[in-house]
């Protein structure tokens, strides 16, 4: 039976996951351009970047069952495996595709309209997600999340004690996750 | 509308592929369970009876509401062996779960949702019952899902644990099967498979007054 999950929680996606592809598929368009967006960025390279995409989502899903819903929202973990995969590659000097063989999944060919939508997303729009944030949370969840700063480091940045730096976190990640799961996540 | 239709056709298919695959072998470790715990019960020759009834379920179906069996068995995190009578003066909703049995996985959620409702109104407890052999996995999947009520083991392999599910489910049976006790001790009713959540609600109000 066709189901309208347009407005379910990245939670509630993640959760139905393994009982049909649809809700993986709402996931999966809720939050590509975020995820090749932030790896373009990171690597320079769109081609790449497209690959390590499906490898992200590809563990993402296998993974869906572990997310619980807590402070953190989807965004923000499926960037996390994208820097774990990014780290891994770079590591190894290849492009990791640990996630995409488990799920025996096939080669993609990515086609040139593709790459140029890639290399086409800026970074206020790769970002956007923070937009609601006030501007101390906004800049404590982008070091934290997006450049994986240690909460040390962070509070050096921001001036701040670590205990301060840790609240503005964890409120920040409060507050993006409602902003998720009242539908307010591009698409 | 996505950015890239080709990587997303080709996560779909390997979903679809990897889904049909899951459901089948969970087929077969299901038959495999079931068919351990039919022989743990036909060896063990247990007999307890509900009233005239010879179990749980079987005195619900036929619209009487039982005492809630008493046998002790061995308990997670707590007392080594606990009774329901413990329980008492509380509703409980008692869950038979195990951690190969997706649907029981899928309904902890709510579950824990109906446990901090219960317990923020301090009128009762959801309590978990595993019916996996190994305390092992029955701790590790605890651990993953972070549940926080509390898991009473019916051990197929151990006496008590083979009498504590046969006083309520009689035969072997797929899981989940979820019951609702009143504050007297009495089983209100029962539902089989993942719970329907307005049936469960439904026994809970009707076990609270």
């Amino acid at each position: 039976m066709p189901q309208n999950l347009d407005g379910a929680s990245d939670y509630e996606l993640l959760r139905r996951s393994r009982s049909g592809e649809e809700p993986f598929a709402v996931f999966y368009r809720r939050h590509e351009r975020l995820v090749a967006g932030w790896l373009g960025r990171q690597t320079g390279r769109p081609d790449l970047a497209a690959d390590l995409t499906a490898e992200v989502f590809a563990a993402a899903y296998i993974a869906a069952p572990r997310f619980r819903s807590g402070p953190e929202p989807a965004a923000a973990w499926l960037l996390g495996i994208a820097r774990n995969k990014l780290l891994r590659s770079l590591r190894n000097e290849r492009t990791e595709a640990s996630a995409r063989r488990r799920l025996a999944m096939s080669t993609v060919q990515i086609d040139d309209d593709a790459i140029a939508a890639i290399a086409s997303i800026d970074s206020s729009e790769l970002l956007a997600f923070l937009d609601d944030l006030p501007e101390g949370q906004r800049d404590a969840v982008r070091a934290r999340v997006v450049e994986d700063l240690g909460y040390g480091e962070l509070a050096k940045r921001l001036n701040v004690t670590e205990q301060v730096a840790r609240k503005r976190v964890s409120r920040g990640l409060h507050q993006l996750r409602q902003h998720f799961s009242h539908g307010g996540a591009s698409s | 509308m996505t950015t890239m239709p080709q990587v997303e056709g080709a996560l779909l298919d390997a979903i679809r592929r990897e889904q049909q695959g899951r459901n089948g072998r969970q087929r077969i470790a299901r038959r495999a369970a079931l068919a351990l715990v039919a022989a743990a019960f036909v060896g063990s020759g247990v007999a307890l009876a509900v009233g005239v009834w010879p179990n749980v379920r079987s005195a619900i179906r036929h619209g009487t509401q039982p005492s809630v069996p008493t046998t002790a068995v061995r308990s997670l995190g707590g007392p080594a062996k606990v009774s329901l009578a413990r329980f008492r003066g509380q509703v409980v909703l008692i869950s038979f779960w195990a951690p190969w049995c997706a649907p029981c996985i899928q309904q902890e959620p709510e579950l824990a949702k109906i446990h901090r409702e219960l317990r923020a109104k301090n009128i009762g407890t959801v309590v978990l019952v595993s019916a996996e052999s190994s305390l092992t996995a029955t701790r590790r999947m605890v651990r993953r899902d972070r549940l926080s009520v509390p898991i009473l083991s019916a051990n197929p392999t151990e006496p008590e644990g083979r009498a504590f599910f046969r006083a309520f489910l009689g035969s072997p049976s797929p899981l989940p099967v979820t019951f609702v006790v009143d504050p007297a001790g009495r089983v209100v009713g029962y539902t089989e498979g993942r719970a329907n959540l307005a049936h469960l609600r439904a026994l809970l109000n009707r076990a609270e007054r």
